[in-house]
């Protein structure tokens, strides 16, 4: 064989070579799915989607496509795309043109669309509105699913661009409920677990809720969440939360301020 | 001397008082990590995973675990990179403009001399203060302060991000409302894994990740857990990356 072609030969692998190992992004059986998903979410085919690998959270595991600069996390389980970010709006996102009813408006129509059980959910008032984050002003919304009073894992979570009135972030989460939903704690003990725990603490105030979380392992759990809040020490806050089994009365989780 | 002479020494005066002087520049630059075993906290871990990731980035990365801030006050200035794991400080019910340092004893860091110093064990505290520097933190690249209210104004120690900004930082991350532990930290390990890893398994603009951790906490946790008071400014027009390694514009 010629020195030429040796050198030729030589070329097409390593060109074949490097073709497939840029392409050779680990997709699995459910890659169609993943993209069906995606274009069933925006409306029309997003011939650029790309995946990009996998994410874990305690009540989910999710397989993340890009597009450009957007960002799409799919449920492994239901295949529903279940966030939704859009990077390049945030662009022009210190400048406000739209007012708060208009971005409602908007996101709400946006829910309506895309979260299968958004008519279940009640928009939070109080963690609603307009955040001045400096260079980046958002308008945030959030509703929250309650059953029987207690604040369940679902929600939707929609940001929006004050100048654009785009939808930046969309997080919409609807998890079966499949436990017992009664508490064997009052919150009278919730109240005194936080007490002891938080014993060198001079307490100012004590917040408590009932909610169905995810322990760390993925187990749903009917939870204590308990904030306190205590008189600053050394210039800080002192103080926290816990998150309290509310069948063992065991503290799952502690947090502090910072 | 001649009058040339004179003419020249007084050009190069002149030349002296408009040209900033520059710290000293690191080949690879420099950053800095700061956690600390509080009484009521321990963040050491989240200041040693960003020091880990500034590594994979190329930086000369330091993990200075429970230090004070005269330390901090000293590398600042020769800093690509800041990075302050702990609490923010609230002073006669006013939050904000500075951080708090512990080893052992407390000592601070704060935004702006507005006739108010802090005390430790009833005695004036170490502190320092960003207005009274000159031009030595603006070839920073980054500065994050994950801490409560460090994005938030205090009448009596001013705004840690807008001071870092005034000063010449080219992108400062804190946050203007109150922080848990350990969510803001979770927001902490993703913010240095997206400026890795963030966009299509490759990194992802300084804005863009510190944008996408927030949503990384409402969807793990459920609950933003004060993450979304972000407050941050960045260099237009906002697409800097913290690679490759280097220090910020002048």
């Amino acid at each position: 064989m010629k020195e030429t072609q040796i050198i030729l030969i030589s070329f097409i692998c390593v060109c074949i070579g490097l073709f497939v190992g840029v392409n050779a992004i680990p997709f699995n059986d459910n890659h169609q799915r993943y993209v069906d998903s995606v274009n069933h979410f925006i409306g029309e085919p997003s011939p650029g989607l790309k995946f990009s690998g996998y994410e874990y959270t305690p009540h989910a595991t999710y397989s993340v496509l890009f597009n450009n600069n957007m960002e799409f996390w799919i449920n492994e389980d239901n295949f529903l795309v279940e966030r939704y970010s859009s990077y390049d709006e945030l662009k022009d996102c210190n400048k406000i043109l739209i007012s708060e009813k208009e971005a409602l408006n908007i996101a709400e129509s946006f829910a309506k669309i895309h979260d299968i059980r958004y008519d279940s959910k009640c928009l939070m008032v109080n963690e609603t509105g307009l955040i001045n984050g400096g260079d980046i002003i958002q308008y945030n919304f959030l509703w929250r699913e309650y059953i029987n009073g207690i604040e369940s894992p679902n929600f939707t979570y929609i940001s929006i661009n004050p100048s654009s009135g785009k939808i930046v972030n969309y997080i919409g989460i609807n998890r079966p409920i499949t436990i017992n939903i009664t508490s064997k704690l009052t919150e009278n003990d919730v109240v005194n677990i936080a007490k002891h725990h938080f014993k060198d603490v001079e307490i100012d105030t004590i917040e408590t809720k009932l909610k169905i979380g995810y322990t760390n392992n993925g187990a749903q759990k009917l939870l204590w969440e308990c904030k306190v809040y205590g008189k600053p020490k050394d210039y800080t806050l002192t103080g926290g939360i816990l998150l309290i089994d509310a069948e063992t009365g065991e503290i799952i989780q502690i947090g502090s301020w910072l | 001397m001649s009058e040339t002479y004179i003419l020249l020494l007084t050009f190069i005066c002149a030349v002296g008082l408009v040209v900033p002087i520059s710290a000293t520049q690191y080949n690879p630059p420099w950053s800095h990590n700061y956690g600390f075993s509080y009484p009521d906290a321990d963040t050491r871990s989240y200041a040693t995973y960003a020091a880990g990731k500034q590594t994979s980035d190329g930086y000369n990365a330091f993990n200075l675990p429970n230090s004070g801030a005269y330390i901090s006050w000293n590398n600042l200035k020769d800093d690509a990179v800041f990075c302050f794991e702990g609490h923010g400080v609230i002073v006669d019910g006013e939050p904000g403009g500075s951080i708090r340092f512990y080893n052992g004893t407390n000592s601070f860091i704060n935004a702006e001399y507005l006739n108010y110093l802090l005390l430790d064990q009833g005695r004036i505290a170490n502190q320092y203060f960003l207005s009274s520097l000159s031009n030595e933190i603006q070839d920073s690249l980054l500065v994050v302060y994950v801490s409560c209210y460090s994005g938030k104004t205090s009448s009596k120690l001013g705004n840690l991000v807008e001071m870092s900004n005034t000063k010449g930082v080219d992108n400062t991350i804190g946050f203007s409302g109150a922080l848990l532990y350990p969510y803001a930290y979770y927001w902490s390990d993703r913010f240095w894994y997206r400026c890795l890893y963030g966009f299509f398994g490759s990194h992802q603009t300084i804005r863009n990740a510190a944008s996408g951790a927030v949503g990384d906490v409402m969807i793990a946790y459920g609950n933003p857990y004060g993450t979304q008071y972000m407050y941050a400014r960045y260099r237009s027009p906002y697409n800097d990356y913290l690679d490759p390694a280097r220090y910020g514009i002048i």
